[in-house]
């Protein structure tokens, strides 16, 4: 059963990539939705028995590479932290199948679409399910794959090439970070495998490392080196431009990688390499810092988009920074209750998003909306329940987690720990007040839409309104049902799967934190209501001047802009390289030097030279003799002042070129 | 000269006045989310078009340089695109294909599966 959790979605992408033709409209979702629902069903059995039961379950499929140390083998582990991600992926995956059916109804590829998305599904198992850092790395270099491929759906689209090679190559940076942490990795440890490398994670705790000539505290740099690829997939300020203009992408696309699983691949490497890093208290600073920057910068940047999916993309980056920012504070459970209460209010704000989108003929500015909640009511509902769990209002999904982990920031009781606890708590404010925004500019606000874009207004229909009613139930209880369970005092649930260094457990002291400080948060989301009241719908004017105010126009747009990361990234990293590409490696080494000196040099060299020994052949004896003199006395003019000129040359070179052209002529 | 002014230079002044009327109004929609805050904006932009009627060629020159100067000050960042435009968010997704293909969606139902128009 286990296996075939991992390989039915790969069943259905091969029989929807190479039969989707024969099998049509009808056929190739019926058979891709089949396999991920039964995948998701053996999902809950496998979280039954090895979650709750406590029996986790490891399987050795097959050798993959051995030689001498290095052995990498087809295993997969399916303990806590593997089971609460298989469920999450399953579920929010099988749920996108069916609103797929529906919302790529009348695209001319929806075989294709739905073969990515299976073939999406089997790769993000493939990560979660690793027993080791190779297969790690394969599922992670799948999704970047799928993901590539997902957002250049519409490839006709030049907008979506742009993004999807930008996607590309944003997580090419982080994937070499990944990359040469699981070097490093097996550099220190002789191996591979999650079970070893934990296992002796304590007693190399000690060890340094040499690195760019610099010797550096072992697993503080394999934990930065994992974090660079944490960084990248998990759209961390930094590597966090390629998420926003991953919407290019169809919205189930948006819902499924681009929120709920892929980009939270980051947060399970982290805890799943939790022994690592409990072992780098530096690099969990790191960790911590860069969360919480990425929670508040993401979250400036969304109270002022006016792209529907834009906004709830600012909102996945900042929520991410959440998880990655809890731990770094060592609270992983509570980083990973999160991400799976996450998953659930996220795929529904991106599915009602979706709903909205196509009701309006794919119009996807907020400010060509308003006033929907008299058409699209159930839509209405389902967002309204996703933005509440999302700024984590009391009881709701959102609240056991999100709260929890700005509580366990402030109890650590560290310089780092109150910044990311204040950075947090104004982030809530942020996020409260542009969930507000986009419910009442989209749904409450007076209507502003084109005429086109009512014409065939209507709700979601059932295949996309199912989804989001399942998503909307997982929105309000999974967090309550959960909570005891996963973050729970004592709580078992976990096992081995997540470890926490024994001074390092912050869930008692975050319960005698003051209670005002435990207060915050709720007061900062209440704030935030009430600007997003005042300034989108009961003071519009008054928030028009103020945004075409000077001040207000240069705020705006640097908000707008994203706090000009891109254009940074293009002044100083994109141009330049461009410039190198072109100017330096094409048109003076390729095009110059290698012309001089490489083929077509050595060609013209040679006939020109060719040309130039004709001339000498004129037929006259004294003209030979002259030449014969001059040969002679350079040679043994050379031969003299050999002391002198074997000083310029490296006889090495003739060993290299003798040896050279033996295995030439060998071969 | 400003930027949005450089791609007008050649026209007459009564056609750049036009066009600098009629980019004012698209980004102050830009801007604008509110029906209401745009009617009011645009009145007060004609109301400005309107006081400057009466100028000299000289004068309207000058003033239509002034008035793109003030239209680059309020770009907006991330103006508004219908959908289908260029830039839109629909723009050459899925562009139709010729007239002699027919996409079969689902074999034995070719008639049903005639994809309905958008």
């Amino acid at each position: 059963m286990y296996l075939t959790i991992l390989f039915l979605p790969l069943l259905g992408f091969l029989l929807a990539a190479s039969g989707g033709r024969f099998f049509g409209w009808r056929g190739t979702p019926l058979i891709t939705t089949f396999c991920v629902f039964l995948s998701s069903l053996f999902s809950f059995i496998a979280f039954y028995e090895v979650g709750i039961a406590g029996s986790p379950c490891y399987i050795q499929l097959a050798p993959w590479f051995t030689s001498e140390f290095f052995d990498a083998t087809w295993g997969f582990m399916f303990d806590s932290l593997t089971v609460v991600m298989l469920v999450v992926v399953t579920f929010v995956s099988t749920l996108v199948h069916i609103y797929s059916i529906s919302y790529m109804s009348e695209d001319p590829h929806l075989p294709r679409f739905m073969s990515y998305l299976s073939i999406f599904t089997f790769f993000m198992l493939m990560l979660v399910t690793a027993d080791n850092f190779i297969q790690l790395f394969f599922g992670w270099e799948g999704v970047g794959l799928a993901s590539y491929l997902l957002i250049n759906f519409w490839y006709t689209r030049l907008q979506a090439n742009k993004s999807a090679i930008k996607a590309m190559l944003v997580n090419r940076v982080g994937d070499f970070g990944l990359a040469l942490g699981i070097i490093a990795t097996f550099s220190l440890f002789k191996s591979v495998d999650f079970a070893t490398v934990f296992a002796c994670s304590a007693h190399f705790a000690e060890n340094s490392f040499i690195f760019f000539h610099l010797e550096w505290h072992a697993l503080s740099l394999i934990c930065a080196l994992l974090f660079v690829g944490a960084v990248g997939k998990s759209a961390q300020l930094g590597l966090h431009t390629w998420l926003p203009d991953a919407m290019e992408g169809p919205t189930p696309v948006s819902a499924l990688i681009h929120a709920a699983t892929m980009v939270t691949a980051g947060v399970f490497m982290i805890a799943r390499c939790s022994p690592l890093f409990e072992q780098a208290p530096q690099t969990l600073i790191l960790v911590t810092v860069t969360g919480a920057l990425t929670a508040f910068f993401a979250a400036t940047t969304g109270v002022v988009q006016n792209d529907l999916k834009r906004v709830i993309a600012y909102s996945t980056c900042s929520q991410l920074g959440y998880m990655v920012f809890a731990c770094g504070i060592s609270q992983y459970a509570v980083g990973v209750f999160h991400l799976m209460n996450h998953a659930f209010f996220k795929a529904l704000l991106f599915l009602s998003a979706g709903a909205v989108i196509h009701a309006l003929a794919d119009e996807q500015d907020m400010r060509k909306m308003g006033g929907t909640i008299k058409v699209l009511p159930f839509t209405y509902s389902m967002m309204f329940i996703g933005s509440l769990a999302l700024i984590g209002f009391p009881f709701l999904t959102g609240f056991y987690s999100k709260d929890v982990i700005l509580e366990v920031a402030y109890a650590k009781y560290t310089v780092a720990g109150t910044f990311t606890y204040w950075l947090g708590a104004v982030s809530a404010l942020f996020t409260s007040y542009y969930s507000f925004r986009l419910l009442f500019l989209t749904f409450i606000g007076p209507v502003n839409s084109l005429k086109d874009s009512l014409k065939h207004v209507h709700d979601a229909p059932f295949l996309m309104g199912f989804p989001l009613f399942l998503l909307a139930f997982g929105s309000i209880f999974v967090g309550y049902l959960a909570k005891d369970m996963m973050i729970g005092m004592g709580t078992q649930f976990w096992g081995n799967a997540l470890f926490m260094g024994p001074d390092h457990g912050l869930l008692v002291e975050s319960e005698y934190i003051p209670q005002a400080i435990k207060y915050i948060p709720i007061l900062f989301s209440f704030l935030g209501f009430l600007f997003a009241l005042n300034l989108n719908l009961l003071g519009a004017s008054f928030s028009y001047s103020l945004k075409t105010s000077t001040f207000g126009r240069t705020l705006y747009i640097f908000l707008n802009k994203r706090w000009l990361f891109d254009k940074m990234y293009t002044d100083f990293v994109a141009l330049p390289a461009l410039f190198f590409g072109y100017n330096v490696s094409f048109k003076t080494l390729d095009k110059g030097l290698l012309e001089i000196v490489g083929p077509a040099g050595v060609i013209q060299t040679v006939s020109q030279g060719g040309r130039q020994l004709r001339k000498m052949q004129s037929g006259l004896i004294y003209h030979y003799a002259f030449i014969m003199l001059c040969s002679l006395t350079f040679l043994i003019a050379f031969v003299g002042l050999w002391d002198f000129f074997s000083f310029f040359v490296e006889t090495h070179l003739y060993f290299i070129a003798a040896t050279t052209l033996v295995f030439s002529a060998d071969s | 000269m400003s930027a949005t002014s450089v791609l007008f230079k050649d026209l007459s002044s009564k056609t750049r006045a036009l066009r600098l009327y009629r980019h004012s109004l698209k980004t102050c929609l830009s801007w604008c989310v509110m029906r209401d805050i745009f009617y009011s904006e645009r009145d007060r932009i004609r109301s400005e078009f309107e006081s400057n009627r009466s100028l000299t060629q000289s004068q309207a020159m000058k003033k239509i340089e002034e008035g793109f100067e003030t239209l680059d000050s309020y770009a907006h960042p991330d103006p508004y695109i219908v959908p289908t435009m260029y830039g839109g968010s629909k723009y050459a997704r899925n562009p139709p294909v010729p007239g002699n293909i027919h996409v079969i969606r689902d074999f034995g139902r070719e008639k049903e599966s005639v994809p309905r128009e958008a």
